[in-house]
């Protein structure tokens, strides 16, 4: 019996030994391998830059931009520390973002607002004002941690980076300023002041995308023209490497705007609902109603004009509003409703005024005028609400809720346009390109990362957040790494990638 | 919204395939696993009802023997690489011991030609677990897979040198299986769905004996199929509510299922040969009929993401397995085994699961016998099992299930996860038996 304990021993004992050895496989060790200096990144950019998500700019987005996640990957390959300029904790709610809270149907969510953290705000001033940046002319309080790296500016255009004093109308910029800067600082110069090791550089979204998230309202908001935007943009990436650090970096494109949530929503249901017998609907151009709108402010009592010159309500063909071909996984067609005409989709072809009553509400609050005057713009602004929504040219679709062929046309041209200047200026300098435009065509058609559909759908889709334009923490993860990629590629680096299925998509209640 | 929210392809159920080459660990008779598991073309004791129940009749005593294994097992993942995409990603399985265990029992005349007897073992089961938020965790966080085979067995000595056999099998069981949803995300995190239930399924294990010389014999058994069936099973959703009420993704309190899952059937020939008395050799070559294993298919009660049932492709293609062990009588008392096997993947390129991130294996087996009194004895053994590294492409992924919506299927990228898998299992076990 001893012998047999004792051997039997011995064989558990080899057992033992064994267990203690796993399965092991070579794993790579994240690496700049000398190629880059990443001791000082900053990024430059705009608000998918600073972590801008569902409409506003808040503590828990700031903390998932993608910039801090590629100084994240970069800080195991040795890379120095990266500071955002968060929000504190206290101001965690930042200027107020969406949440979705519910849904009404199936296929109505409903978006709450939450409201923004007084603590985070300085004030009002006329200067802040912007109408889809920041209505209520808030003013920002400074931050006041340790040295900002992420410098994404929230509705910075290309055409702003060398606008002296920008820290004034632009409070997101104006918080990372000291108040002695705010008169004079233009945004290149305050980052070429910061002598980068390395940077990446995602700006000119804004420059087309205030354009066509305005349904091509050139009222509201306009193209950068090409000449202008060529000349600030190769200017800067200029100065930026010829700095005596000589930073290396990469320089992301410009997605095609039509290709985002925010544009691929609305329409699609809409060319399905609408009857065959309504092969167009109407849709007005705002050209010259500021000037109609202050003869009204000048003359209340009898104006003598009419805002909205309804006989020119323009046409647009139904079949032209862009849907999905599930055969080829693109959308064709031209015509895009924007994310934020969806609460009136339901009054087309009905007797509805209700996307109007909002867009008078919202002029009159652009304009500061007092409510006594709005059934006065109401008398004459030449509606019928009794008439179709969008089926007769009395009662056509606002101009801002829609963008028509044309105005497709314009924004696309520019994006081309501005691509073309990025690259030529990426080859010139010797710098990484991020070509984002085709990404996000793929994440269009739909894409697996992590055995985890990603796609543009609006809620579902996981890359978007509530406003449809923006990153959630995985759209963030999933740029982090087309970045990191471009950086490899270029610089024969070894910063290794990010799981993109471990940061979330748009939160259900 | 106009926008229908579809989440249709997002979070598409996929189950998992346990019983897999990689799960179908055998572990049927201590004194076998010491020579590789051969043991088709000899006959020791009652434990030839489960390795051929031909050669039961030509066991020399009655006999009962209980025994049991303990499987540690360890995959490791490291995510994919590219050369501009590199990850340092890797984890590690951290799946709880499997404990699979045996028992037979033999009776018959002393002189008799006919014996009967009753095998129960566990020739299937699984048990993985990743960690909850690793990389794959929409396609698997943990599975359970159990099943235990009751065969009663009948066997006839024909004449002095051929035997056959045949047993009736009844199997039950339980699978449990859990994953994320990693398209949903609530205010507690990912969202996951748990399936759960028993199983049932019958086939038959039939075998020949042929005791060609004094030191050769050949065997050739016949395991069936077993398609074990969940009847009813189920699904539960730890989802957000709003995609419960009223958006219908998920079915309020969870919903039953159906689904089956095949056993394969093995076809194995078997050579035992005493080279003298101290020393035995056996061969064992079987060859498993992987292909039933189709496709994964669960049927719900209740839509789930607005389908009745979804289905991932598996694919398996016919394995061979080439089994060689030895055993050596050190003493009289003592006997001392060794053995090898090569275990071919069933698995093809792009369809490997997390649940059997299967590869070619190297098995290397070491075994002890002690003959405690005439009528007691015990045996002991180790299994060693080094899974080949493998990578899995995600170009063979994307091919795939390229050709699955070609076929009219649907894109099936949410059931495998790219990566380099590798296996090791440990596994300790000891048997008693009873003679008389």
């Amino acid at each position: 019996m001893k012998t047999l304990f004792k051997n039997f021993g011995i064989l558990g004992a080899a057992g033992i030994a064994l267990i203690s050895c796993d399965p092991k496989i070579d794993t790579p060790t994240p690496s700049v391998d000398g190629k880059i200096d990443v001791s000082n990144y900053i990024s430059i950019g705009n608000s998918l830059t600073a972590g801008y998500a569902s409409n506003g700019l808040y503590l828990e987005g700031q903390k998932v931009a993608y910039p801090v996640l590629i100084a994240q990957q970069f800080k195991l390959a040795g890379g120095g520390e990266f500071n955002a300029p968060l929000f504190a904790a206290n101001e965690s709610d930042g200027t107020g973002y969406l949440r979705l809270d519910g849904f009404l149907s199936a296929t109505s969510p409903i978006l709450t607002s939450v409201p923004r953290d007084p603590d985070a705000v300085a004030g009002k001033s006329a200067f802040a004002y912007n109408a889809s940046l920041n209505p209520d002319s808030i003013i920002l309080k400074p931050y006041s941690g340790p040295t900002n790296h992420n410098w994404g500016v929230p509705g910075i255009r290309v055409a702003d980076i060398e606008t002296a004093g920008y820290g004034y109308p632009n409070s997101y910029f104006g918080r990372m300023l000291t108040d002695a800067e705010k008169p004079t600082a233009s945004y290149a110069a305050k980052v070429l002041s910061q002598n980068p090791t390395f940077f990446t550089c995602w700006l000119g979204n804004n420059d087309v995308l205030g354009y066509s998230t305005a349904g091509g309202a050139e009222l509201i908001a306009q193209l950068t023209p090409e000449a202008d935007f060529t000349t600030k943009y190769k200017k800067f990436i200029t100065d930026l490497t010829n700095l005596p650090t000589k930073p290396k970096g990469v320089l992301g494109n410009i997605p095609d705007v039509t290709s985002i949530p925010f544009f691929t929503t609305v329409g699609p249901g809409i060319k399905l609902s609408l009857p065959a017998s309504v092969p167009a609907f109407y849709e007005f151009k705002f050209d010259s109603v500021l000037n109609k709108v202050l003869t009204i402010i000048n003359n209340p009592g009898n104006p003598g004009v009419t805002i909205l010159d309804t006989t020119k309500g323009s046409p647009v063909l139904t079949s032209r509003i862009a849907s999905l071909n599930s055969a080829t996984g693109t959308f064709e067609g031209d015509v895009f409703f924007t994310l934020t005409f969806s609460p009136y989709a339901g009054d087309l072809g009905k007797p509805k005024g209700a996307a109007w009553k909002a867009i008078i509400k919202t002029v009159m609050k652009q304009y500061g005028l007092p409510s006594a005057l709005e059934p006065v713009i109401w008398a004459n602004s030449g509606l019928d609400t009794t008439q179709p929504f969008g089926f007769s040219h009395r009662n056509p679709v606002p101009d801002v809720f829609v963008l028509n062929s044309a105005e497709t046309a314009k924004a696309r041209a520019a994006v081309a346009a501005f691509n073309n200047v990025i690259q030529t200026t990426a080859t010139e300098h010797n710098l990484g390109y991020v070509d984002a435009n085709s990404y996000l065509k793929s994440i269009t058609k739909g894409a697996y990362y992590d055995a985890i559909s990603t796609n543009s759908s609006f809620l579902s889709g996981g890359a978007f957040s509530l406003d449809g334009v923006h990153l959630t923490p995985r759209g963030n993860a999933l740029a982090a790494n087309e970045f990191i990629k471009a950086i490899n590629a270029k610089y024969g680096t070894k910063i290794t990638v990010l799981n993109p299925g471990q940061y979330r998509g748009v939160t259900f209640p | 919204m106009k926008h229908p929210i579809s989440f249709l392809a997002c979070c598409a159920l996929v189950g998992t395939q346990a019983f897999a080459g990689g799960y179908q660990v055998a572990l049927q008779g201590q004194r076998q696993i010491g020579m590789a598991h051969t043991g088709v073309g000899l006959a020791y004791d009652a434990s030839s009802i489960f390795f051929n129940p031909g050669g039961l009749s030509f066991t020399k005593t009655n006999n009962i023997t209980f025994g049991g294994s303990i499987i540690r097992s360890r995959v490791r993942y490291l995510a994919p690489q590219d050369a501009s995409a590199p990850s340092n990603y890797s984890t590690m399985t951290n799946s709880p011991l499997g404990t699979p265990f045996t028992f037979y029992a033999s009776y018959g005349p002393k002189e008799g030609k006919l014996k009967f007897g009753l095998g129960v073992y566990t020739p299937y089961g699984s048990s993985v677990k990743w960690e909850d938020d690793w990389k794959g965790y929409s396609v698997l966080q943990e599975l359970k897979l159990q099943s235990i085979f009751i065969q009663p067995t009948v066997s006839y000595k024909i004449t002095e040198k051929l035997g056959i056999g045949v047993g009736f099998v009844y199997s039950i069981g339980s699978v449990e299986l859990r994953k994320g949803i990693g398209s949903l995300s609530g205010a507690d995190g990912f969202s996951s769905a748990l399936l759960k239930g028993d199983a049932s399924g019958m086939g038959f294990n039939a075998g020949i004996h042929f005791q060609a010389s004094d030191k050769l014999s050949i065997g050739a058994s016949y395991r069936s199929q077993v398609d074990m069936k969940v009847d009813g099973g189920d699904a539960t959703f730890k989802v957000p509510a709003s995609s419960v009420s009223p958006l219908g993704l998920f079915p309020s309190g969870g919903t039953k299922f159906d689904a089956t899952l095949p056993l394969p059937a093995t076809a194995t020939i078997g050579f035992g040969y005493k080279v003298n008395d101290k020393f035995t050799l056996a061969l064992d070559y079987n060859y498993v009929f992987w292909s039933a294993y189709k496709e994964l298919k669960f049927d719900y009660e209740k839509p789930v993401n607005g389908a009745l049932s979804t289905a991932s492709p598996r694919k398996y293609q016919d394995a061979s397995i080439i089994r060689v062990g030895a055993e050596y009588m050190a003493t009289e008392k003592f006997a001392v085994r060794a053995g090898y096997y090569f275990d071919q993947s069933p698995v093809k390129d792009g369809y490997m699961t997390p649940e059997t991130p299967d590869a070619n294996r190297n098995c290397f087996t070491l075994g002890l016998g002690y003959k405690i009194t005439d009528k007691f004895s015990a045996d002991a053994s180790f299994l060693f099992i080094e899974g080949t590294e493998r990578e899995q492409k995600q170009s063979d992924i994307d091919a795939n299930s390229a050709s699955n919506v070609a076929g009219g299927g649907k894109p099936s990228q949410d059931s495998f996860l790219a990566g380099t898998y590798k296996l090791r299992v440990l596994i300790p076990g000891l048997s008693l038996s009873y003679r008389f």
